[in-house]
């Protein structure tokens, strides 16, 4: 049953890897500037593009440490420094992703406003910041009562 | 290095607020304008449409009492209190909330039927399935925790047992 649902939501973790990829790829060809541009040119002219493109390394991280998680539930070893360690990874790639998106989000206050609407773009960037930040406090709580638990586990395992 | 402690918590607390205002917002504003745009839109399936808005509204029901657990955890981890029955029981408090969201949107995946026929639109079908899906997820995901939880329980009576 346990091992079920940990495979379950791992299923649901790639699901949502593809999806987010799909959409990273896919995204840029629906950009005005990119009306005419060649395949080449959409993804090679546009240095904004280049590092939305490296932050979501951070997302992607944190994925497959979630993805690592579940197997480490799934298997019984959950109680272990290494759940510390990947909960921690995750706390860093939220963080990351917040601070990125505040760095994007003062660009277009800075540099866009006025030329351009930046309307859209500040909304759903406030947005995922928002959802980003939630993540890596959850991550950050958990992370600390993982520790304890581990903290009980190293005590148990040596009185035994 | 509590005051950081408390800091996220409390963080998590307001998001939870955060949540349960948008919901509500959402419950007041938008579900009586979803009846009457829809039933306007689409009159031969305004019965369907009264009763997905209907079930959408007591979908809220058991979201209040998901955040209210939610809010009675964050409590236990302030307290040093995780590793309690009481967390359990709020973490199998918030499967089952999840379990009667999921069966609500599941129950309106038919209820879509006349609205897609009527704007010849299958895909509206899709998106009600990926909806009912997001509380199975979360059911899943609780549900895990519930027998983590039961596990850490039973590492720390047996701590105290020996110690």
């Amino acid at each position: 049953m346990k091992k079920a649902s940990t495979v379950f939501l791992q299923i649901i973790i790639i699901l949502i890897g593809i999806g987010t990829l799909a959409f990273l790829l896919w995204e840029p060809h629906v950009e005005g500037r990119n009306t005419h541009a060649t395949l080449f040119e959409i993804y090679f002219s546009d240095p904004f593009l280049a590092i939305a493109y490296l932050v979501s390394i951070a997302f992607f991280v944190a994925l497959s440490r979630a993805f690592r998680l579940l197997g480490y539930i799934g298997r019984n070893t959950f109680f272990s420094r290494e759940s510390v360690r990947d909960l921690r990874t995750i706390k860093y790639c939220a963080m990351i992703l917040v601070a990125a998106l505040a760095a994007g989000q003062t660009y277009l206050f800075v540099f866009q406003r006025g030329k351009d609407d930046i309307a859209g773009g500040v909304a759903m960037s406030t947005f995922l910041m928002f959802v980003f930040s939630v993540i890596a406090a959850a991550a950050a709580v958990s992370e600390k009562t993982l520790r304890s638990a581990v903290a009980m586990k190293s005590e148990n395992d040596l009185t035994v | 290095m509590p005051t950081l402690k408390r800091a996220t918590t409390h963080f998590l607390r307001f998001a939870i607020f955060c949540l349960g205002a948008l919901v509500l917002a959402l419950c007041v504003f938008a579900l009586p304008s979803i009846w009457k745009g829809g039933s306007e839109d689409f009159p031969m399936a305004s019965k369907a449409i009264f009763m997905i808005v209907v079930n959408l509204g007591a979908s809220a029901i058991p979201f209040f009492i998901a955040l209210w657990q939610a809010l009675k955890l964050l409590g236990a981890i302030d307290k040093g209190t995780a590793f309690s029955e009481a967390s359990v029981l709020a973490l199998r408090n918030i499967k089952r909330c999840a379990i009667a969201i999921a069966v609500l949107y599941v129950v309106n995946v038919p209820l879509l039927f006349p609205i897609a026929d009527a704007d010849d639109a299958p895909g509206l079908l899709v998106i009600g399935m990926a909806i009912a899906g997001a509380p199975i997820v979360v059911a899943v995901f609780a549900a895990v925790l519930e027998r983590l939880l039961q596990d850490a329980i039973v590492m720390k009576s047996e701590n105290e047992l020996t110690v």
